[in-house]
């Protein structure tokens, strides 16, 4: 009963660092490296749906919708305003150039809502059907079942849209992509866009289950980053997987290991795919950007 | 003649070591203050620092002391050591203050305790609860709100007068925090209750689903929470998700029930719930509506939690010292009025302030609130009653 209890709370969990992990890849294919400021999209999105669905009232769908809306417009604010402008800058000047904005966000964030932690509303209370004899909450069954249709949503996008191709082939061929007429800027911003909504969306799918405070991205980010390792930071399949890999592996360490390992499995996996298999279960090697 | 100029370098000789005395002068008295104003931990920040500068306001509104008013800077350490390391360096070197009435979280406090020492500058705590920010003593540091020891000591004491609890099971995090509490538990109930499970949790973690069902599967008769207020509300939502069904005993800092209620998503998942509480009554009880009438008259803005009054007492110590002081205040009369208070009643304390040369942590006692059926938070007392 337990083991099917682990299973899809680790599962849940991991779906929402597997979207994370999704929307940093994104970012890593096209620019070649990886932004720290995608935790705070993740938080733009969290406390936008909070507005939608506690001062505002509105429905829960409109919620994830406006989240995800937000998330996307806050990343390409951020692309347009500070990576762009040194877009060919070393990578490691882009990397910082992120963390900046994080710091910044999150301070930003602080003058509105510094004083509290904030509470989103669940779905469906804590209700919960039994399968097998285990009680399965339905929270945890509505982020998989939303995790899988983004996921889904994503993977139709980048297969048989035209944008899609177009942000594949960028991300195959930078210069090959330009010479034949792709706008590098655009589609890198559409890129920022959709790692921003991802990031937002993953924001409301979280909010339920956790608490809302300017800096509450920072811990998924590195989830979402141990996740893109895991599975490749050069395979969108690869992150999802790797997403949920890390979920339900952290969950049976805690049961039955130590609950004192769970917060540092992350960072050995990181090490560990690093020594053993730097490129992640789905990912390739590729050359890095110098 | 003679007598004039004596008295006159008499005199220069008393303005001159005013002057040298640090944050002191003719009209003012400096207090440097500090606390989480940013960060998930600044929930406490506010609420703690304006809960305490209410009493330096009130003072002021009634002719300050001594004929000097108070004037209090405040600095933001972030709950983080370096800085609050940097917050108290700035207090006494750059607004060189008279003494420090600050400190919520105790890492970054502890972080502060050799600046103190080193500048010999007096350091009052507002609710820092590590052990070891007061012990070993030294000349300059004082709290009066309850140790982590005495925090552990009062919830073990309040679960072993439950009726017929035999085991125990702790989730805490992974720091010294939670570990002083859960020692001083542990010594308090020896031979009374049984360990049956220690779990971890870390600071912002949001699943605990694998602690919880650790937990139920050794079905222990009490639950003791040494953990923050978020990460409690996760770990009371996943109880209530996976049918764990006991008696939790919380730790002082979640003395926000109606918080938690909100956090943990419903008043059934905090029902069950005792904290242990360092003020003398909850939010809208008839001993604290002097204590939220003062705060409404300062802060007007501010809506009174139960941790807006955590430093009141600390405040009302530090007034009382300088008030024996005397007008010529000097940071050496005014240790030494702290040592001297005995028995002082400051009517949200739980218990009367007792300081002396060695003993410099002034009330150490708590009382156990719980939710009552109708949501409210309730005051239970020392040991174990039911009240619905």
């Amino acid at each position: 009963v337990e083991f099917l209890i682990y299973v899809v709370a680790g599962t849940a969990n991991g779906c929402l660092y597997a979207l994370m992990a999704l929307a940093l890849v994104l970012i890593y294919k096209t620019q070649s490296f990886v932004p720290f400021n995608n935790g705070e999209f993740f938080a733009a999105g969290a406390f936008i749906g909070l507005l939608c669905v506690k001062t505002m009232a509105l429905p829960y769908p409109v919620a994830l919708a406006a989240g995800t809306l937000g998330g996307g417009l806050v990343a390409v604010i951020c692309e347009r305003l500070t990576i762009r402008p040194i877009a060919d800058s070393h990578h490691l000047s882009l990397v910082m150039a992120t963390a900046a904005v994080s710091i910044t966000l999150q301070g930003l964030a602080r003058l509105q809502w510094g004083d509290d932690l904030y509470t989103f509303p669940t779905l469906f209370g804590p209700r919960s059907i039994t399968v097998l004899g285990a009680p399965i909450s339905l929270q945890n069954l509505s982020i998989i079942a939303l995790a899988a249709l983004l996921a889904g949503g994503f993977f139709l996008f980048f297969g048989f849209t035209a944008l899609g191709k177009k942000m594949r082939a960028l991300s195959e061929n930078p210069l090959g992509a330009q010479l034949i007429g792709i706008n590098a800027d655009r589609v890198r911003a559409l890129c920022w866009f959709l790692s921003g909504a991802i990031g937002g969306a993953t924001g409301v799918l979280a909010g339920p289950i956790t608490l809302l405070y300017p800096d509450m991205g920072a811990g998924i980010l590195m989830k979402g980053f141990a996740a893109a390792i895991l599975g490749g930071l050069t395979s969108i399949g690869g992150s999802i997987l790797g997403g949920v890999l890390l979920g339900i592996t952290e969950i049976f360490v805690g049961a039955y290991v130590s609950s004192a390992v769970i917060e540092v499995f992350s960072f050995l996996i990181i090490m560990l795919v690093l020594l053993v298999r730097p490129a992640g279960i789905l990912g390739t090697r590729t050359a890095l950007r110098v | 003649m003679i007598r004039t100029l004596f008295a006159t370098a008499l005199l220069a000789t008393a303005f001159a070591a005013q002057a040298q005395v640090p944050g002191v002068t003719d009209k003012t008295i400096k207090i440097g203050m500090f606390g989480p104003l940013t960060g998930s931990l600044s929930i406490w920040g506010y609420p703690v620092l304006n809960g305490t500068s209410m009493i330096y306001k009130e003072v002021n509104a009634k002719g300050g002391i001594h004929g000097r008013m108070i004037e209090v800077v405040e600095e933001d350490d972030g709950c983080d050591p370096a800085k609050a390391v940097a917050a108290a360096k700035k207090l006494i070197h750059r607004d060189r203050v008279f003494m420090i009435n600050a400190g919520v979280c105790s890492g970054a406090v502890m972080a502060t305790r050799d600046e103190m020492i080193a500048t010999k500058t007096p350091l009052m705590v507002l609710v820092a609860s590590l052990h070891q920010i007061t012990s070993p003593l030294s000349p300059y540091i004082f709290t009066v709100s309850p140790t982590g020891v005495h925090d552990g000591k009062t919830m073990g004491e309040f679960a072993a007068s439950i009726p017929n609890a035999k085991t125990v099971a702790f989730i805490g995090h992974s720091d010294e925090w939670a570990k002083t509490k859960v020692e001083a538990f542990k010594a308090a109930t020896a031979g009374k209750l049984n360990v049956v499970a220690e779990e971890i949790i870390e600071r912002r973690i949001t699943d605990t689903t694998s602690q919880i069902l650790a937990i139920k599967r050794r079905n222990p008769d009490i639950v003791a929470l040494m953990t923050y207020p978020g990460e409690t509300a996760t770990v009371l939502r996943d109880a209530q998700k996976y049918g764990l069904k006991t008696q939790f005993i919380g730790n002082n800092a979640l003395i926000d029930l109606p918080a938690l209620v909100e956090r943990a998503g419903s008043q059934e998942a905090v029902q069950n719930v005792y904290v242990m509480a360092s003020i003398v009554g909850p939010v809208g009880s008839k001993e604290l509506q002097p204590f939220e009438a003062m705060l409404k008259r300062h802060y007007p803005n501010d809506k009174p939690k139960a941790e807006s009054f955590w430093g009141t007492a600390s405040a009302m110590v530090v007034v009382e010292a300088l008030r024996r002081a005397g007008r010529d205040l000097t940071r050496e009369k005014f240790l030494a009025a702290l040592e001297e208070i005995r028995g002082l009643e400051t009517g949200i304390a739980p218990c009367k302030i007792d300081l002396s040369p060695k003993d410099h942590q002034g009330c150490q006692a708590q009382t156990a609130w719980k939710l009552s059926k109708g949501g409210q938070p309730t005051a239970v007392g020392l040991k174990w009653r039911a009240i619905d």
